[in-house]
């Protein structure tokens, strides 16, 4: 007798995810399987009931009031926007970032990076902090990967001058993260050193935020 | 053929021209336009957002983020997809957005401690509680929520929630899993 068939297949089945051998072998088995073929059933009714909840919800009091006072009287959005959104403001934003980033880059070059930030949790092995971090970086992969797209598709509406400054930090920050990488390849265990890469990602995701929400308002 | 379909559902084409239509109008500025907009569609708005963040609180917050976002950004709609897919995909993008902001917040503080998320903080279900279909997904592990909301109840397909969410097919496709198998769990008491 062939052992039940686990969930995953079930819900691969149910989602026609599954190719056509493992298909085959499945509905092979809950042909004579009532305990599988019962617990399909059941999944296909939780499916059936989530299609068929309520396409909506009512909103709260005031909601479209609260949204119309955020987005102004009615002229462009570029007016109620922050200040550091706006164009000028960006030029000194980059010109901080190099800044910034320059520092970080200073701290590995000079080795005082462990007067510069001090950790404030506990040391942990190299073995815990790596695999943390690799799901942190794939996370800020993720977030800038979408930005650059975004960014990509409303460059033209920048002017150049705003374009090489962003371009110009971007080349900066990620100079750093590179040399935040490296460093922790060769001393994995460091949480300083883990703590610097994060900030240059943070630093990377920031600046494309706010160049894509000025390319957005051009 | 999926036995569970994945077309994300949408407006009638009546709705659908009407919304374009307004949404061209509130392009140019038509602040009455764009209220209508969100007439026709706040509520559908709503219903995402408390779904997928499960806290009525947040999901006002974010339902108004989408929706001054919307604005910012109303002159990239194109027309090329119906307004209402756009409206629906901006707005998980604000929620997700916030999410994976959230992790990365959480990430540095526990870089170097326990492992932690924001699954850890949804509590487990009483022994026989019996909880209907909304008050069970509320109750899912952040993930295992997302990923079932936008794929069972709002019926967008595993290629795009990867796109949307950065997760491996192989991966959204465990999250589908555990969230059916939880709530079946859940129903079942």
């Amino acid at each position: 007798m062939m052992p039940h068939l686990d969930d995953q297949t079930l819900s691969d089945l149910l989602d026609d995810a599954l190719d056509a051998p493992a298909r085959s072998t499945a509905e092979q088995h809950l042909a004579s399987c009532d305990a599988c073929a019962s617990r399909v059933q059941r999944l296909r009714t939780v499916v059936a009931q989530a299609a068929a909840l309520p396409r909506t919800m009512p909103t709260p009091a005031g909601e479209w009031q609260s949204i119309r006072a955020r987005i102004g009287s009615g002229g462009s959005a570029v007016l109620h926007a922050p200040w550091w959104t706006r164009r000028g403001a960006l030029l000194a934003a980059g010109l901080a970032l190099v800044i910034a980033s320059s520092g970080l880059t200073l701290l590995f070059v000079s080795g005082g990076r462990d007067v510069a930030m001090q950790p404030t949790s506990p040391a942990v092995t190299p073995a815990a902090l790596t695999p943390r971090l690799a799901a942190l970086e794939h996370e800020y992969a993720t977030v800038t990967r979408d930005l650059e797209r975004e960014l990509a598709e409303r460059k033209h509406t920048l002017s150049p001058e705003t374009i090489a400054a962003v371009e110009r930090s971007l080349h900066t920050i990620e100079t750093a993260i590179a040399e935040a990488r490296d460093a922790l390849a060769r001393d994995p265990g460091s949480e300083t050193l883990a703590r610097l890469l994060v900030a240059g990602h943070d630093q990377k995701v920031e600046l494309l935020r706010h160049a894509t929400r000025l390319a957005t308002q051009s | 053929m999926s036995l569970t379909g994945s077309i994300v559902r949408g407006p009638s084409p009546a709705v659908a021209d009407e919304s374009a239509e307004l949404a061209r109008r509130a392009q140019h500025g038509d602040v009455a336009a764009f209220e209508r907009l969100y007439r026709a569609h706040a509520g559908h708005v709503r219903a995402l957002c408390i779904r997928l963040c499960a806290d009525g609180q947040r999901a006002e917050e974010f339902a108004q983020d989408a929706w001054v976002r919307v604005w910012e950004r109303l002159s990239t709609w194109r027309g090329e997809a119906a307004f209402s897919t756009w409206l629906h995909r901006l707005t998980v993008n604000v929620v997700l957005e916030s999410f994976r902001a959230e992790r990365r917040r959480l990430a540095r503080v526990t870089l170097a401690g326990d492992e932690d998320d924001a699954d850890a903080a949804i509590p487990a279900p009483e022994p026989g509680d019996a909880l209907d279909l909304e008050r069970a997904i509320a109750r899912l592990p952040r993930g295992a929520r997302t990923v079932f909301v936008l794929h069972d109840v709002e019926g967008y397909r595993h290629s795009e929630i990867a796109t949307m969410t950065g997760l491996a097919e192989g991966t959204l496709r465990a999250q589908l899993c555990r969230a059916r198998r939880l709530l079946m769990e859940m129903l079942d008491r």
